[in-house]
C-alpha cells in the first residue's frame, strides 16, 4: 500500500528521537570504555616509566664502572685519576648523557635545574671543596641511531669517612679485600652515583660503591716484594758473582724499597716474606748475601709476614684465581711458551694499558726480549727467562713453582706472590697451603717493589661492586 | 504563502500511545544498558584501584629489597662493625636471637622473616642512617613501618611494632594460605643456607581483593600480582 504524504510527515520526528537516543547510548558506553582504558593505560605508563628510570640509572652505574677499568678503550682515567692513583678527595668526575639539544649540568644548583646534583653536598658536606673535572665526560651509551638509556649524569667520587657516615672528616677510604679502612691499605673505594629522568618525569637515583678487583685490593697489602705464601716454602737465589755482560747473579736483588717513592723519602716493604714462622731458617739462610735483599729502614728484609685473609687458605686463593680468570683480558691454556716468535700476550698491552693475563697451566718465558704490563697469573709452573721484564703483579697460585736458570737483564717491577694450593700430581685442592717454591739460579735483576706498577696492575682488573643502594627521590 | 493547516496533520491518540510505548521501551532499554555499564564501570574501577595499589606496593618492596644491606660490614674497618652494629645494615633482620644468633628461616626464625613478615635494613640516604623497614600482614592489611635509626642489639620485631602503618588493604594471602614472601638463598658451604643473611631473592605474591563487591555479581573480585627482587649488596 502506498504511503500517504500525511503518514510520512508524522514519522520524521520519531526517527530523530531514536537516532538521538542511539547516539547517546553509544556515546555513554564509549566514554566509559575510554575512561577505563585511560586509567589502566596511565597506571601501566607510570609503572613502566618508573621501571625505565631505575634500569636507566643502573645502566649509568655500569657505564661508569666499566670505564674505570683502564683496559676499557673508553677509560676515563684522566678524569678520575688526573694525577694518578688515588683519586683526590674533593675531586668529582661526571659523565653526562644529554638528549638531543639538551644541556645537562649537575653542578648548576639552581632549583629550576631538573638535573642539579644536590646529593653530593648531602653526603660530602656543604663545605667540601668541589673540584670538578671539566669538560664533563660524554656518555658512550648513545649511538647515532639508538637513543640509549636515559640517565642524565653519573658522578664518580672518592668515598670518605664522612660520606660513609663513619666520621666527620673526608679521609679517603680503601678496601683491603675484606674490610674498608682509612689507612690507605688496598684499593681506593669510589662512589658512583647515577640519576635517570624519563620524559614522563620519573626520577631514580642509584649508587654503587666500588673498588678495584679483589686481586688488586689484596696485593698492595702484601708486606714484601716476594711473598712465599704457604708451609715449608723454599727459596733459592743466585750464588754466583761477576757480570758476563748478559746479566748475572751480581745484579740480582730483591728490593723492597719502593722505586716510586718521592725523592728524598723512603717507603716500601720487606724483600722476602714467608707466612709460616717455621720456614725462617731455610729462607733466611738461602737469602745470601744479605746485601742483595733490601728493605726500607726499620722493615725486616727477610722475615715472617702476615697476609690478608683472602690469601691465607687454598680455597680463598682458589676463589681469587677464579675471580681473576673471569675478568682477565686473556686466558691461555698451558703448557705454553712465551717468546719473541710466539707472543701470547694480548695486543695492545702497554705501559699505559696494562692487562690481566691468566695461564692455566705451565708458562715458560724463553727468549722474549720485551716487557709485560699488568697482572700475570700462572696456575702451573712459571719458568722465567730474565731476558724479559714484567711491570706489575705476578701471581703463581696453584702449583706454586717459580724457576729461573737463564741469564738476562730483565727485572720484575712490582710484586711476586707464590702459593701452592693444589696437589702437584693430582691437581686436587689442598686442605692447607703447600710448599711454594722460588728458585732463580741464573741472572736477571730480580724484583723491585713498585707502588706505581702495582697500582697500574690494579686497573687491569674490573672494579668490583662493594655495595648498592637507591636514594629516594621526591618524584619517583 | 503560508500553507493552511489541514484536519489530518496532527497525531491521533493511538499514534501518541504507540509512540509513548515505543519511547518507553527504547528508553528503558537504553537506561538498563546504561545502568549495566555504570555498574560495570564501578566494578572495574574498584579492581583498577586495587591493582594500582598492589602495583605500588610491589614496586616499593622491590626497591627496599634492592637496597637491603646497605652499608655492609665491609664498608667499615675490621672490628668496627662488631663494635657499632647500628652503623651496619644486615640485609634482613630476624627474631629471636638477633643479631648474634642466626636462625634458620621456617625453622627457628619464628615469624620474621617469614611468609607474611619481613624486616630489612638499609640506609635510604634521608639522613637517618640505617633504618629498619618492616612489612607485616595483619589480618587483611599489609602494614609498613620505617624505624629510624636502627638500635644496636635491640630486637627488631619489638622495635618496629609500634611504627607500623596500614600500607595495603584487603590482602587475602593469609586466608588463601599463600605466602606474600618466599625466599631464595645463596649457596653456602657448609650448609644450611636458609639463614636471613643468605637471602638473595625475595619473591613477592600479593592477592588483593577489591574494596567493594562487584555490583553486578555481588562477589568480591581478586587480583594476583607477583614480583621478584634481588638483593644487590654482599653477604655479611
Amino acid at each position: 500500500m502506498k504511503k500517504t504524504k500525511c503518514q510520512s510527515n508524522s514519522e520524521r520526528g520519531v526517527a530523530l528521537v531514536i537516532a538521538i537516543f542511539s547516539l547517546m547510548l553509544i556515546s555513554v558506553v564509549a566514554t566509559a570504555l575510554i575512561l577505563t582504558a585511560g586509567t589502566q593505560s596511565a597506571i601501566k605508563s607510570n609503572y613502566k616509566s618508573a621501571m625505565h628510570a631505575f634500569y636507566d640509572a643502573k645502566a649509568g652505574l655500569e657505564e661508569a664502572r666499566g670505564r674505570l677499568w683502564t683496559s676499557n678503550p673508553d677509560a676515563i682515567t684522566s678524569c678520575v685519576f688526573p694525577g694518578g692513583l688515588p683519586m683526590p678527595v674533593g675531586n668529582v668526575c661526571y659523565i653526562v648523557n644529554p638528549s638531543d639539544g639538551e644541556n645537562v649540568d649537575p653542578t648548576d644548583l639552581n632549583p629550576a635545574n631538573p638535573y642539579a646534583d644536590f646529593e653530593y653536598q648531602q653526603e660530602w658536606g656543604p663545605a667540601t671543596a668541589y673540584a670538578v673535572q671539566r669538560p664533563f665526560i660524554t656518555s658512550k651509551s648513545r649511538l647515532p641511531t639508538i637513543a640509549g638509556p636515559l640517565y642524565k649524569w653519573v658522578r664518580i667520587t672518592p668515598r670518605t669517612n664522612l660520606s660513609a657516615k663513619f666520621g666527620t672528616d673526608n679521609t679517603a677510604l680503601f678496601f683491603d679485600g675484606k674490610n674498608t679502612n682509612s689507612a690507605g691499605t688496598g684499593a681506593q673505594v669510589l662512589t658512583i652515583t647515577s640519576l635517570a629522568v624519563t620524559p614522563y618525569g620519573s626520577r631514580r637515583m642509584v649508587q654503587y660503591t666500588v673498588a678495584a678487583g679483589s686481586s688488586a685490593a689484596a696485593i698492595p697489602a702484601f708486606p714484601s716484594a716476594l711473598t712465599l705464601d704457604g708451609n715449608a716454602v723454599s727459596f733459592t737465589g743466585p750464588s754466583g758473582s761477576g757480570d758476563d755482560g748478559h746479566g748475572s747473579s751480581a745484579n740480582f736483588r730483591i728490593n723492597g724499597n719502593d722505586m716510586d717513592a718521592p725523592p728524598g723519602t723512603s717507603s716500601g716493604v720487606g724483600a722476602i716474606g714467608f707466612t709460616n714462622n717455621s720456614d725462617s731458617s731455610n729462607v733466611s739462610v738461602a737469602a745470601v748475601p744479605a746485601s742483595n735483599y733490601l728493605s726500607p729502614s726499620g722493615v725486616t728484609a727477610v722475615g715472617a709476614v702476615s697476609v690478608p685473609t683472602i690469601l691465607q687458605t687454598p680455597s680463598s686463593l682458589d676463589a681469587l684465581v677464579q675471580s681473576i680468570t673471569q675478568s682477565a683480558d686473556k686466558v691461555v691454556d698451558g703448557p705454553v711458551t712465551q717468546s719473541d716468535s710466539n707472543n701470547i700476550m694480548p695486543p695492545g698491552m702497554s705501559a699505559t694499558t696494562p692487562m690481566a693475563v691468566v695461564v692455566k697451566g705451565d708458562l715458560t718465558i724463553n727468549g722474549w726480549n720485551n716487557t709485560g704490563y699488568g697482572l700475570l697469573l700462572v696456575t702451573g709452573q712459571l719458568k722465567y727467562d730474565p731476558d724479559a721484564s714484567w711491570n706489575g703483579i705476578i701471581l703463581v697460585i696453584g702449583r706454586g713453582v717459580f724457576i729461573s736458570n737463564q741469564m738476562g737483564t730483565g727485572q720484575i717491577n712490582g710484586v711476586l706472590l707464590i702459593a701452592q694450593t693444589r696437589d702437584p700430581s693430582s691437581g686436587k685442592l689442598l686442605s692447607t697451603l703447600g710448599p711454594a717454591s722460588f728458585k732463580q739460579t741464573g741472572g736477571g735483576r730480580g724484583i723491585h717493589y713498585s707502588s706505581k706498577w702495582i697500582a697500574a696492575a690494579q686497573g687491569a682488573t674490573p672494579y668490583q661492586v662493594l655495595s648498592f643502594r637507591e636514594i629516594a627521590q621526591t618524584n619517583p | 504563502m503560508m500553507k493552511s493547516p489541514k484536519r489530518g496533520d496532527g497525531y491521533s491518540l493511538v499514534e501518541l500511545l504507540v509512540a509513548t510505548v515505543l519511547f518507553t521501551i527504547i528508553a528503558g532499554t537504553v537506561f538498563s544498558l546504561l545502568l549495566g555499564a555504570q555498574l560495570r564501570y564501578r566494578g572495574e574501577s574498584d579492581v583498577t584501584t586495587a591493582f594500582q595499589q598492589a602495583n605500588v606496593a610491589i614496586d616499593q618492596i622491590a626497591r627496599d629489597v634492592h637496597s637491603a644491606g646497605y652499608p655492609p660490614a665491609t664498608s667499615f674497618a675490621a672490628g668496627v662493625a662488631q663494635a657499632n652494629p647500628q652503623l651496619v645494615a644486615l640485609p634482613f633482620s630476624w627474631s629471636p636471637g638477633y643479631p648474634n644468633a642466626p636462625c634458620t628461616v621456617g625453622v627457628s626464625c619464628g615469624a620474621v622473616p617469614g611468609d607474611y613478615d619481613l624486616i630489612l635494613e638499609t640506609d635510604t640516604g634521608d639522613g637517618n642512617g640505617v633504618q629498619w623497614i618492616r612489612y607485616s600482614l595483619q589480618g587483611t592489611t599489609l602494614m609498613r613501618g620505617v624505624t629510624a635509626p636502627k638500635v644496636a642489639f635491640a630486637d627488631p620485631v619489638g622495635s618496629t611494632a609500634g611504627g607500623l602503618l596500614p600500607y595495603l588493604e584487603n590482602v587475602m594471602n593469609q586466608s588463601k594460605s599463600l605466602p606474600i614472601f618466599s625466599y631464595r638463598y645463596d649457596i653456602t658451604n657448609p650448609p644450611p643456607a636458609q639463614q636471613p643473611s643468605n637471602i638473595r631473592e625475595v619473591n613477592i605474591l600479593l592477592i588483593v581483593q577489591s574494596a567493594q563487591p562487584d555490583p553486578q555479581t555481588g562477589q568480591f573480585r581478586t587480583i594476583t600480582l607477583t614480583g621478584q627482587a634481588a638483593r644487590f649488596n654482599p653477604n655479611q
